[in-house]
């Protein structure tokens, strides 16, 4: 009897813990999909005009029960331009608890780079969403996609444990 | 009651090896280049041909500093040609002396209604407040033309 309550004690307590992975979250929020930014005008005298979007917006529960972070990374054969993301989390309110960290420079095969920082691991701080701000660019001297072919990037967002 | 107890149980060491796990999101970015040109002018110019030398012809009026251009390019092999909009009146020409961008070559050239090479060789550019130099001539026969004659000088920046 004893033995069989012992059982029963550990399969709820595996359903427990079942029910707290689960409520981890990472997700886009809004876009995801693909973006295509085009540097495409200059005034006369300057370096091109950089393209932005910001229509990406990430979601996250970290429910990790330990501080987490998000990281970036890229892969892009071939690059010939600059590719730059931030990510832009409102100071107040719903947008979760963390450490925003500077724009990062997106280069090819580059190692996991911090974007966001020190999660919590309780409510409410852990849940929050922030915008994704892409900004590309490119010198003169960096030619044009007609001598070189557009850059495309698979960028990666990994959410961890920090 | 032993139920609802269990279901808020300490943390496990599974809970930490939990903590390890990642997850990812990928996006696909395409940063595309367009090829860019694009030339301005700024100022406005007033030659006026006043003096001679006993014995010799009209000396020639020059402006170098009252006008500037200004070029982006991330292309190459380009060039800049300028025209007139209409030619003077019989014995008054107009020359033009644009400073080329680094690694370019210009000339000075006699300016029609047909466009002429200016500056050639342009390669990747992005630089401002370069000077043009007019000249204006004038010979002896030219009839005086009191207010001064108004013409458009028209650059336009192209493939060599």
């Amino acid at each position: 009897m004893n033995h069989l309550r012992y059982s029963t004690l550990l399969l709820i307590l595996f359903v427990a813990f079942r029910q707290d992975a689960l409520a981890q979250e990472f997700r886009f929020n809004a876009g995801g999909g693909p973006i295509t930014l085009a540097v495409q005008s200059a005034i006369a005298g300057s370096e091109p005009t950089d393209a932005t979007d910001s229509s990406t917006q990430l979601y996250w529960d970290a429910n990790f029960g330990v501080p987490t972070k998000i990281t970036v990374s890229t892969v892009s054969i071939n690059q010939s331009f600059r590719l730059y993301v931030r990510l832009n989390v409102p100071s107040q309110g719903l947008g979760g608890q963390g450490i925003v960290q500077p724009e990062i420079e997106l280069i090819h095969n580059m190692a996991d780079t911090d974007l966001f920082t020190d999660i919590p691991s309780t409510l409410p701080g852990r849940q929050g969403f922030g915008t994704l701000i892409y900004r590309a660019a490119a010198t003169v001297a960096e030619g044009n996609s007609n001598e070189h072919l557009d850059d495309v990037h698979i960028v990666t967002y990994t959410f961890l444990a920090q | 009651m032993r139920i609802s107890a269990a279901q808020t149980p300490p943390p496990l060491p599974g809970a930490i090896q939990l903590a390890a796990s990642t997850m990812t999101l990928s996006q696909s970015i395409t940063v595309s280049v367009q090829q860019i040109n694009e030339l301005s002018i700024s100022g406005d110019v007033n030659l006026v041909v006043t003096t001679s030398t006993p014995g010799s012809g009209l000396l020639p009026a020059v402006d170098g500093a009252s006008a500037t251009y200004s070029l982006t390019t991330n292309d190459q092999g380009k060039k800049i040609v300028g025209s007139l909009d209409a030619s003077f009146s019989p014995g008054i020409s107009l020359f033009l002396l644009l400073e080329g961008p680094l690694g370019s070559t210009s000339s000075q050239q006699l300016l029609s209604a047909s466009p002429i090479d200016l500056v050639t060789a342009i390669g990747y550019s992005a630089e401002s407040d370069l000077t043009l130099t007019y000249t204006a001539n004038a010979t002896v026969d030219a009839a005086p033309n009191g207010a001064g004659e108004f013409r458009t000088v028209t650059l336009t920046l192209m493939d060599n």
